[in-house]
């Protein structure tokens, strides 16, 4: 499953103000490397960068090189995508990550934002969650 | 799925992720960081806030 997390996921995982339920989610993720599959654009990059301090931004670089997720550079996304979700409504930010999320084929968006993607499932041809909710979808297989 | 030039793959490490996830979370007991003492709803506005910004330049600048 081909899952894209919105920068508010890693920052609740690798900031200063965890989230239990993003937390677990990044652990999920990580207890079943077979299953789960993620993709990132540098766009989400440089919010997290903006959100943690420098040892953590550190960190979370790694952490990707360590699941080898590719950064996905911005400018390869077609900007018609980007635009297709500015004339639904969307926010330019928000419109390119929806953009984003629908050029790589991605299952799921996973955000904490509600009120601009978990809250309008039907604007999107992705499923769209929290870490909660996909948590409660996807609960962890037991050994 | 768009295709695209992509480094070689390597094998993926979640025990070596995991250590990386658990070595921020140990900083930010000690030290906090920028978001230290915001609500969700101020950091979620925040990013917001920040990627709209950079994003409203970006298309404004194709259309």
């Amino acid at each position: 499953m081909l899952l894209v997390l919105d920068s508010n996921e890693y920052i609740f995982s690798f900031g200063s103000e965890p989230k239990s339920s993003c937390t677990l989610l990044v652990e999920q993720i990580l207890q079943e490397p077979a299953l789960y599959s993620l993709r990132i654009c540098r766009t989400t990059i440089e919010d997290v960068r903006d959100h943690v301090s420098r040892g953590d931004f550190r960190d979370f670089i790694r952490f990707l090189q360590a699941l080898d997720v590719f950064i996905d550079e911005d400018e390869l996304v077609p900007f018609e995508l980007g635009g297709k979700y500015l004339t639904r409504g969307l926010k330019p930010g928000d419109a390119f990550l929806a953009g984003y999320t629908e050029w790589v084929g991605a299952d799921c968006l996973i955000s904490e934002n509600r009120k601009d993607f978990v809250n309008h499932p039907r604007l999107f041809p992705f499923k769209v969650r929290t870490a909660e909710h996909f948590l409660e979808e996807h609960p962890r297989k037991t050994t | 799925m768009p295709r695209m030039a992509r480094p070689k793959s390597r094998r993926p490490d979640p025990k070596k992720a995991l250590e990386c996830l658990r070595r921020a979370q140990e900083r930010n007991r000690r030290y906090g960081g920028p978001t230290k003492g915001m609500t969700e709803e101020e950091i979620i506005a925040s990013v917001k806030e920040k990627r709209n910004a950079r994003w409203e330049a970006k298309f404004a600048a194709r259309t």
